[in-house]
């Protein structure tokens, strides 16, 4: 074979790995649903430069006496969440399974079990979910408001694995780009 | 193209050639005027021409360094101002540069015959393109420890050293593939009562890159390879051992602080390893090192069997201990038989991590009183200094008692620098 069909082989292994790799996540971008998720946030500036915080989201800890589905949960984690009037999406029942649902029109979101806190009168753990999007932040400081009483979310596009991909902050409704650490 | 090719084999020979004898000439087995005759029956008579060739390994060593900070920095740089970068000029730079690599590359080594920074131009192509991997998964947000993004830098990397018989692309490779197992075995198992014992599936893994390199070494036109999958395999292995040696890791296990509990994906593993390992047996079933080889792999692969199924046994760390040893003695007889002097060097330097180690985790708990730090040192000194001067008297003897005289150590080292492909496949150096 000469030396030029050769070096075509190779790039043109290498960039179908780049394009498809670019494809298979554009395609799930477009057939991801999106859900508006609540941060739980004292001061939106705390959202500010690569050393914040990773974002805790008011579906990071489930109390699992107040939602449907599984009581036995263990490591992984698929939390069916509903969008609820005022837009945001909150958790309604969590699965050990991904195949699994209680309520129509709902999204799963897989995540990991990080911890379990008992202590509740009603006999069912806390747990402590992490769902692979905490560790995002602000990169500018620059229109974001500071003390506390705001309105501060993220958008999350969940694809059909039940993997979350965060997309963008939303502070009082205004759009913010956000940075992976 | 064929007289370019020959051209290249004769520097190549020449160069390799030099090199030999400058250091048979420092080991005393040629005389000064020896050495001279040599070279000038070779044509390099002349002391700048002599010079010219010696030079050859530098050019390469400096040419993959240079690819190497090179990619480091297009790469520090899409990093640091990525996000002031608009999405499709992110994709339209990494594959503009990928391709401007290997363009530059091939025009080096086959328009101006500079073999040696023309494939260094061509690994300069491969890691942006395992840059590129990682950096289209940041502009989606991926979480960039994906095991499937290391899956994808090894899968890519792999057609090049292949095609242009490149082995400092196939070790990059190799690197990759073994990162995806680890970062599999990370996001599977971590915070699991699996997360030790999963790490069992790497040093299993390393076996199993041992036996391929093994495979390989069956077919005269993959030899070359075989010996980049078996360094890389051995290594592996043996960093796991080396951590399973240690007694910390135990001592938790076994008093139940760690929790422990093998997943099947461990005996899976173990299986087809095996059979690898016995399928590489099979090819030559006569040889009786490969046979005394097979029987080491396997009672690693029955060790890690019975590890996973029986962990809280307090013997363990010394267990593995006995294993580290044994292997790095093993190695260090394989040298010697084949006359090899590469095995000798590197089976020693284990044997000598290996002490060290025990040495450090028996007196580091004493280290708290000022008098014991200063024996520590002492002490340590003394016996690294008496571990050297027995251990070079130790492989001095060995490589004096080898077949030939230990030279096939140099001669094939010097070919490790030249990656020139066999047949007409002669084109990256690199």
């Amino acid at each position: 074979m000469r030396p030029i069909a050769r070096l075509a082989i190779v790039v043109g292994v290498q960039l179908l790995i780049v394009v498809g790799l670019i494809g298979f996540k554009q395609y799930t971008l477009w057939t991801a649903d999106d859900v508006l998720l609540r941060v739980q946030t004292g001061d939106p500036r705390d959202l500010v430069g690569s050393r914040a915080a990773p974002v805790r989201y008011e579906i990071s800890e489930l109390d699992l006496n107040e939602l449907a589905g599984d009581r036995d949960v263990f490591a992984m984690a698929w939390v069916e969440l509903q969008e609820q009037p005022d837009g945001y999406w909150q958790a309604v029942a969590v699965h050990g399974d991904g195949g699994e649902r209680s309520f129509d029109g709902t999204v799963l979101l897989k995540g990991e079990i990080r911890d379990y806190r008992f202590g509740s009168a009603r006999g069912e753990p806390t747990i402590v979910v992490a769902y692979g999007i905490e560790d995002v932040f602000i990169a500018s400081g620059d229109g974001v408001p500071s003390g506390d009483g705001h309105d501060v979310a993220m958008k999350v596009a969940v694809d059909r694995w039940g993997e979350g991909i965060p997309r963008d902050f939303y502070i009082d409704g205004e759009r913010f780009d956000l940075t992976r650490r | 193209m064929c007289g370019i090719l020959q051209v290249m084999d004769e520097i190549e020979y020449r160069e390799r050639m030099t090199r030999d004898v400058a250091r048979w000439r420092r080991e005393g087995l040629l005389t000064e005027e020896q050495e001279r005759r040599i070279l000038a029956r070779m044509g390099a008579g002349e002391r700048q021409a002599v010079r010219a060739l010696r030079l050859g390994w530098i050019v390469t060593g400096v040419s993959i360094v240079g690819a190497l900070v090179l990619a480091g920095g297009v790469t520090l740089f899409f990093a640091t101002n990525w996000q002031e970068i608009p999405e499709a000029l992110r994709v339209a730079l990494i594959v503009a540069g990928i391709v401007a690599a290997y363009a530059v590359g091939y025009a080096l080594m086959y328009r101006y015959e500079m073999q040696r920074v023309g494939s260094a131009f061509l690994l300069l192509g491969t890691l942006l393109y395992q840059a590129g991997v990682f950096l289209v998964a940041e502009i989606y947000n991926m979480p960039v420890d994906s095991p499937w993004l290391f899956a994808l830098a090894a899968a890519g990397a792999f057609p090049l050293a292949y095609l242009f018989g490149s082995r400092i692309v196939l070790l990059v490779a190799i690197a990759w593939s073994i990162a995806w197992v680890v970062t599999e075995v990370i996001s599977r198992y971590e915070d699991t009562p699996e997360f030790e014992a999963s790490f069992l599936i790497i040093a299993v893994a390393g076996i199993a890159i041992y036996a391929i390199g093994r495979l390989h070494t069956a077919r005269a036109s993959l030899e070359r390879f075989g010996e980049v999958y078996m360094l890389a395999g051995a290594l592996v292995t043996l960093a796991l051992v080396y951590v399973f040696s240690f007694r910390g890791i135990w001592d938790e296990i076994v008093e139940g602080v760690e929790s422990y509990s093998a997943p099947p994906l461990v005996y899976l593993a173990i299986g087809a390893t095996a059979v690898l390992v016995n399928v590489a047996l099979f090819i030559r079933p006569a040889d009786r090192e490969r046979r005394i080889e097979a029987g080491l792999l396997l009672g690693l692969l029955g060790l890690g069997v019975i590890v996973a199924t029986w962990p809280d046994w307090t013997g363990w760390a010394i267990a593995f201990n006995a294993a580290y040893f044994g292997v790095a003695a093993a190695i260090v007889v394989r040298g010697t038989t084949s006359g090899d002097e590469r095995y000798v060097n590197f089976g020693l330097a284990i044997i000598g991590l290996g002490l060290l180690t025990r040495y450090v985790d028996v007196f580091w708990p004493m280290l708290d009183q000022e008098s014991t730090a200063a024996a520590f040192f002492i002490i340590g000194g003394v016996l690294l200094l008496v571990v050297a001067i027995g251990l070079e008297w130790l492989r001095r003897e060995i490589i004096r008692s080898m077949p030939d005289g230990g030279d096939r150590g140099g001669d094939r080292g010097d070919e490790r620098e030249s990656t020139l492909p066999p047949g007409d496949a002669k084109g990256a150096q690199a």
